[in-house]
Formats: structure tokens, sequence, C-alpha cells
């Protein structure tokens, strides 16, 4: 009988957390007890995104759940998912996956580690306190972003990109430190943005991946018969959690517009255009970071 | 093993590497790694490293050096003296007299900081000299400073209710406004012990001086430096020109130009307040190293988790619930610091307390109450190192100090518990 | 042994002042951030990056000087009752379980620094940090704080004072 303490960032409550949870009583089910999974969710084992992929690489944690783009500083091609624009919908974000896949695993096993299952965020879209019609509407707005290619896309449409922590976001909301954040439909409900912010802008900016990761000498010393059981477990989560996320997004949809947030769908081509052409540029330089292997998955999944 | 016995071995062994004065950070440390080695599968130094490296990697901790080197550089000029030769005409009707300011700063710069270690090194920087030197009794000194620094996470902005919020999906700006009438409640009922404490025992508030008006208006003036310091920083916040983090740096800044204008600095007293505050960070950051690795173990070992279960087991009515939850976080406070004991406990406490009937936007004022009293509880309590660091007081001299102010933090848990209106009475005039 | 001892203090205080310059450092960054904000309305984009950094920089670079000067927090309930003979021993005690502390903090972060730069690793923020240079300053520091414990107990173990 094993026992494996997992690493999640996100609170009880989020759908990637209950995902996980769904994964370990599955999994005790299917090995009959023999593996059991204790989940701490809220990152209260006290790691952080950034060293998560290390930790599971020496062992530290025998399994975690993080977000891809966490990873990205050990491999580039986990950067993949935070390109902005790159797919527009679920069914383009699975073909992406698919056609990514063994580039990820290969290099998960160049770190000591074996991926599981891989769930999208739902997308992110930018909320703010007036509506955004052109790039004029960008001049002199403050937008809260997470990542280096968010910063980026929003400087490149004429805004500012500010890179201020999550804990200090709602206090600059209100202050007016920044008036507008880039996140999905989830975390705007988790932080009850409506609350600070008035329009959410659906640009489906990304489909960022979230994946589970097992250390390999943790799997390896398991049986057969139990790691079989592992897979089959996190191949019926993956296809649970893939719709679980449409539906968390369109539930978090439901639960924005309930508290009077107005939904803004109808891109103008204008702003689409420029928006296009801000991602274009972002794409070239995370190519240019992560070398041929990102034009061999790009050209797959673009039909070259 | 039975966590309950894990929990009395654990506490034994800290109790008794600090009963041998071994260095709090080194006892601490000590502690977690035996757990992890003999309790859990984990590589110990692996997670050592690990936590070592990102306890102490914090976005949250760097407002409390830079809080830290404000205090230093406003000790060194005359500002903080005449902070208190200005308030002594004003409060010397009041029994307690100056020990008031300890209250009523800290109230102030918890409106500023989110943290209260950082409310209680500053205010403790500057005031603790300056009533030492008028003659005040000590235990009154520390023991109050130790109490209104913890209102750094009840006043807003906080960041455990930051924390919290996020967690248990509760909004934070309900959370915040909820904190404000409990946050002044305390306040109140601080400096109304330490009125109590002034006629009970004069001679430990001395300075019974006779004031005119004029003195008092002299006084107004030489209030002027240290009130257009705190508006600098709390406009930078306010008018959103800095997060709560950020504006630690403008509270250094204007510290500095406050003390060149009066011509108080020197090259030396500059680097002495450089070098003061480095060590006190360094101090107190190991001490958080220790602490988080502690919470890490216990993590994995499963103890907070375990025992909130039995407590789920035994079944028990609305209040003996609220009271046994109390006591359960009173214990996890000797030795955990405040935010990992929310992390680790709250999926299992917060349904254990909605299901009895309590929303959960109380249940985060009551919950930023138990993580004050674990700042002020021995032998974990960040407020009584930040306190003994400062005033270079012995730390259970200080928790003992301590002791009227946990049992009046303890009687606002026990207030709001039975008129919850008290903690959700602002927030429903709010929307939404 | 003497020069020894010297030798120690001097890098404790050394490294000392490098922490006091990161305290100074991250003032510097934190008030660009809110000026380059303010006035340009642009971000650093890693101002809460580097002040982390700055921060353990700090606590780690600064821990033997703190040790030296002896503001690391003991508990001197017991401590004060005794006899200078047996403070001495019970510091030795102390000393020692320090030293094997310090022992094990330097080879966890050697450990952590050594497999930054085996595997390259770097911020997944947009600074893209390579992670080996703010690990090997946390390093740089365990190491101080290590030869700090070694002169604390050389120092009790001659007699003299603490
Ligand atoms: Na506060
Ligand atoms: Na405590």
């Amino acid at each position: 009988k094993t026992k494996w303490d997992m690493h999640i960032a996100w609170p009880s409550g989020n759908f990637h957390t209950k995902g996980v949870v769904m994964f370990a009583d599955l999994v005790a089910k299917k090995t009959g007890g023999d593996l059991e999974i204790a989940v701490h969710p809220g990152g209260a084992l006290g790691f952080k995104g950034q060293e998560v992929l290390g930790a599971v690489r020496s062992g530290t944690l025998p399994i975690a759940e993080l977000l891809m783009g966490n990873a990205r500083g050990d491999d580039p091609i986990f950067g993949l998912t935070s390109v902005p624009l790159l797919v527009k919908n679920y069914d383009e974000a699975w073909k992406l996956y698919q056609i990514a896949k063994p580039y990820y695993v290969e290099a998960l096993a160049r770190h000591n580690a074996k991926l599981l299952y891989a769930v999208p965020w739902p997308p992110s879209g930018i909320y703010t306190k007036k509506m955004l019609k052109s790039t004029a509407d960008f001049k002199g707005l403050k937008i809260r972003t997470y990542d280096a290619n968010s910063a980026e896309f929003v400087t490149l449409l004429g805004g500012q990109g500010i890179a201020i922590p999550f804990s200090e976001l709602y206090t600059a909301l209100s202050t007016g430190l920044v008036n507008g954040v880039l996140t999905s439909t989830q975390t705007g409900v988790d932080a009850k943005l409506w609350e600070v912010t008035n329009y959410f802008h659906r640009i489906n900016y990304a489909f960022p991946l979230n994946m589970v990761i097992v250390n390999k000498q943790a799997f390896d010393k398991l049986s057969a018969e139990d790691q079989q059981a592992i897979l089959d477990a996190a191949d019926e989560v993956e296809a649970f959690q893939w719709k679980a996320s449409q539906k968390a997004d369109l539930v978090s949809e439901i639960a924005l517009k309930n508290h009077g947030m107005q939904i803004v769908k109808d891109i103008t081509p204008e702003l689409q255009s420029a928006m296009e052409a801000a991602a274009q540029k972002i794409l070239e330089k995370w190519m240019a970071e992560a070398g041929p292997k990102a034009k061999e998955v790009l050209d797959a999944f673009q039909g070259k | 093993m039975d966590p309950l016995v894990a929990v009395v071995v654990l506490l034994a062994i800290l109790f008794l590497l600090l009963g041998l004065s071994v260095w709090v950070f080194v006892s601490l440390f000590a502690v977690a790694l035996v757990s992890i080695d003999l309790f859990t599968s984990t590589p110990p130094l692996r997670l050592l490293g690990n936590i070592a490296w990102n306890a102490t990697d914090s976005w949250a901790l760097v407002a409390l050096p830079l809080f830290i080197f404000m205090g230093e550089l406003l000790l060194r000029t005359r500002i903080s003296e005449r902070m208190f030769d200005g308030l002594a005409p004003w409060l010397a009707w009041l029994p307690g007299r100056l020990l008031h300011t300890n209250v009523v700063a800290s109230t102030i710069f918890a409106a500023v900081s989110g943290s209260s270690a950082a409310t209680a090194a500053t205010i403790g920087k500057i005031n603790i000299p300056e009533l030492r030197k008028r003659g005040y009794d000590d235990d009154l000194i520390l023991g109050s400073l130790a109490g209104a620094g913890t209102l750094g996470f009840l006043i807003p902005p906080s960041l455990v209710m930051i924390i919290y919020g996020v967690l248990a999906e509760v909004s934070i700006g309900k959370l915040f406004i909820a904190g404000v009438i409990p946050g002044l409640l305390l306040a109140g009922g601080f400096m109304l012990y330490l009125v109590y404490a002034g006629l009970r025992w004069p001679e430990k508030a001395p300075g019974g001086d006779r004031y005119t008006w004029g003195d008092r208006f002299v006084g107004l003036v030489n209030l002027v430096p240290v009130t257009l310091l705190i508006l600098l920083v709390l406009g930078s916040i306010y008018m959103g020109f800095a997060t709560p983090t950020e504006s630690a740096a403008i509270g250094v800044l204007g510290a500095f130009l406050l003390a060149l204008a009066y011509r108080s600095l020197t090259l030396e007293s500059f680097k002495q307040a450089v070098l003061g505050s480095v060590r006190t960070t360094s101090m107190i950051g190991l001490i958080i190293a220790g602490a988080s690795l502690l919470s890490t173990a216990m993590g994995f070992m499963g103890i907070p988790t375990a025992l909130a279960a039995w407590i789920a087991s035994l079944g028990l009515s609305k209040y003996l619930l609220v009271v046994v939850i109390a006591l359960f976080y009173v214990v996890l406070g000797f030795f955990l610091d405040g935010i990992s004991m929310i992390v680790i406990t709250l999926p299992i406490t917060l349904p254990l307390v909605t299901q009895a009937g309590f929303s959960p936007l109380w249940f985060g004022i009551f919950l930023v109450l138990m993580v004050e009293a674990a700042q002020i509880t021995p032998p974990v309590g960040f407020n009584l190192f930040v306190i003994q660091g400062v005033a270079r007081a012995p730390i259970l001299r200080v928790a003992r100090a301590a002791l009227p102010f946990f049992v009046i933090l303890m009687g606002l848990a026990a207030l709001i518990t039975v008129w919850p209106e008290v903690v959700l009475f602002l927030p429903q005039l709010m929307r939404g | 042994m003497r020069s020894l001892l010297r030798a120690a203090e001097g890098l404790a205080t050394l490294t000392g002042w490098v922490a006091g310059f990161l305290l100074l450092l991250t003032t510097g960054l934190i008030l660009f951030e809110i000026a380059l904000r303010q006035l340009f309305g642009r971000s650093t984009l890693i101002a809460e990056e580097y002040s982390g950094y700055f921060m353990a920089g700090i606590v780690y670079l600064a821990a033997g000087y703190t040790l030296q000067k002896g503001e690391h927090i003991r508990v001197g309930l017991l401590r004060e009752r005794l006899s200078p003979a047996w403070q001495r021993r019970l510091d030795l005690i102390a000393g020692l379980l320090g030293l094997a502390f310090a022992t094990l903090l330097v080879l966890a972060l050697g450990n952590q620094t050594l497999d930054a730069l085996h595997y390259g690793t770097r911020s997944f923020l947009p600074s893209r940090t390579p992670l080996v240079y703010p690990y090997a300053t946390a390093f740089a520091g365990a190491l101080v704080l290590w030869t700090g414990f070694v002169a604390f107990m050389l120092r009790r173990w001659t007699g003299e004072e603490g």
C-alpha cells in the first residue's frame, strides 16, 4: 500500500481541484486501495508555481498539478498554451493538445516526470470599467496581466500591462491603480470582479493548460496493474474535465451576468485585427525561444 | 501515528529545544526536519531547500523590511520624539496617558499595512524608546504594542483576509469592510484596559503634568511631520499610486526626506539604520522559513486535517463547536504561523462552521481574530519575535505582557459569536 | 585561531553589508516601478520578482552577521538562571545543533543551486532570469551562517564571552 501527497495550487472549490479529487478517488477504486493519493489543495504544502516541476523531478513531490506555463523556465515548449489567440475554441485547443502532447511527454521525461493528463482553463478575457471598442480605448488603460506574453499583448495594443501580485489586485482595482484585468471567467467569479469592474470582453485570449504529472521512480515502483489503473483513471478524468472546463466557463459567465457584469462578445473588426497582429508578434518571439520543435508543432496544427 | 500523539511529541521536542536556549529558528527547522524524516516518505533535504528558499522569496514579505527601515530612519530623526511631545498634552488627562499612542498609532498604521508583524515592527521602533525614556512600565509598553500590532490583519488592507477570501470564495471587499467595526472595537478594548491599568497602577503611566491650551497648540505643530508622513503613505494607496506593499517604499522615501529636512541624519546613522533593518529582517525571515517548513511537515503528516476531522466527528452543538474550533486554532497557533494555519485547515473547518449556521463572511473575521491571537502566543508568535527584536526584552516576558491583550482578543471573538451583527452590519449595506 | 575567528567575523560583516545594499536596491526598485507607472505608463515587469529575490538574499546573506551580533532570538528562561560555566556548556550544545542545522542548510541550498545549474532552470516570469543566481546567493549566505556557528563554537569552547 502506497501513499502519495499531491500538490495543487487552486482552492478546493476550483474545478481543477475537483477534477484532481475525482482522480484520487478513481485511483483508489481502480487499484483496490493499493494507492492512496492525499490531495493538498490551496498550495497547502508550501510550494509555489515555479518550483513544482523541480519538486516532482527530485521526488520531493511524487505527484502534482500545475499550470503548464509555470514550467516554461525549464523548457520553452511549456509556453505553447500561453501564446495568445493561437486557438479559438475548445475543439482547436484539443487538437493542439493532441499534436503537442508527444513534445510535452518528451520534455517531461527529461525532467524525470510523466504526464498523466492535462486540462485547459476557460479562456481569458479582459475585465474593464469602460467598454473597449477600438485600440484608442486602450490608451491610458492599466491592465493587470499575469505573464510576459500578456503584458506585451496589452502594451502592443496601446495599453499598459502592469505586473502586480494577485493578492493586491482587489485593492489595486478599487483604488484605480489598475483599471482592468486579463483573466478567465472562472477567476473573475473567484475574485468577485463584478464589485470592481463592469465589462468582460470575451476575446478568447488563450486556453492555458494545467497538467498532472508524476515522478518517474514513484510511478515505476508500482505494479503493472496499478500503473495501468492510474493511466485509465487519468484518461477518464481528462475526458470529463475538458467538458467540465467548458461547463465552468458557461456557469461562470452566467454568474458574472447575474451580478450585473456586461459580457462583450462582439469584438470590433478593428480591435480584432490589432489583437491578431499583436498575437503574431508574440508567437514569433516564442518560436525563436523554443526552436525547431515549435515550428513542427505549429506546422502540424495549421495543416502545413 | 495518531495525530494527537504526534502534536504532543512535536510540541514537547520544540519546547525542549527552546528551553535549552537553542535559537528559535534552529529549533523550528530541527523539529520540522525530524518529523519529515521520521513520519513521512519525503526526502527532508530536498524539502528544506525548496521551503527555505520560497518562504523568503516572497513579495508579501517585502513590506516588512521596508517598514522596519522606515521605522529605523524615523528613530534617528527627532520626528518620533516630537510626535510624543505633541501628543503628551492631549493625552495627559487620560489614565494610561501616552501608552494609548501604541494603540492609536497601530490602528492608523494598520490602514497602511496588510501585515501585523510590519505594524508591530514599525510602531515598536518608534514608540518603545520614547515611552521608556518617559518612564512608562515595560510590561504595559510591550504588551499593548504586541496586542495593538495585531490590528494590521483586522483593519483593511489585510493579507490574511485576501487569502481567506480567495480560499473561501468570499468577497474580499466585504471582508475588508467587515473588519472595520471589530477592528475599532478591539482598539477600544485595548484602550479601555490601558485606562484600567492607568487607574490601578498610576506609577506605571507617569507624566500627570498640567498643560495649557498653549501647550496643546504647540503640540499640534509637533505632530505635523508625522501626520504628513502618514498622509503620504495612506494617500499613495488610496489615491491609486501604489499597492499596500509598494507604499512601504514610499514610506521609506518620506522618512528619508524628513530626516534630511531636519538635518538629523548622518552617514553613520544612515548606515546603522540600514544594517539594523537588515538584521531584524534576517532574524524574522529565518523564523518564518522555519515555521513554513514545520507547516509543510505537518501538512505531509496530515496533522491539522486529522485534528479538524476529529472535531467534525464530535457532532457538537453550535456554540460548543465555536468554542472547540477556537481552542483548536489557539493550539495550532502556538506553533504555526497564521496564514499556513488557514490554508491547511480551512477545507474542513469552513463547512463545519457554515453547516452550524454561521456565514463564511463571519467566519473570515473570526479566523482573523484567531490568527491575531496566534501572533502573540509563544513559542511561535511573530509579533512576539518582532517586539523582542526591537525592544531587546526576553521573549517570554513579552508573551506574559501580551496575555491581557490576548484575553481581550478572545473576548471580542466571543462577542462576535454571540452578536454576529457586529461583523455583518456594514457589509450588508454594500451592493451585490 | 585568532585570525580564523577574525576572518569569519569579517566575512559575516561583509555579507551583512551586501544585504544592506540589497535593501536599498529593493527600495529603489519599487520606487522606480511606481514612478515608471505613474509618469510613463510602463511597468518594469520585474519589481515583484526581484524584490522577492532581494528579500531572500537579505535573509540569508545577513544571517551570519545577525548571529554574530547576537540578534537571532533565543529563549533565555533557563540560561539566565545558570552559572557562567553551565551557560557555556548550554551554549556549546545549542551551537552544535545550530552547526548541524547550518550544515544541512548548506547541503540543501547547494543541491538546489546545482540542480538549477544542471537543468538551466529559468524564471517563468518576464525576466527569464536563470534561477541559479538567486539560489547561489542564498547558498552563499548559508555558508557564511555555517562559518558563523563554527566561530560561535570556537569562541565558547575557548571560554570567551559570546
Ligand atoms: Na491592515
Ligand atoms: Na503563536
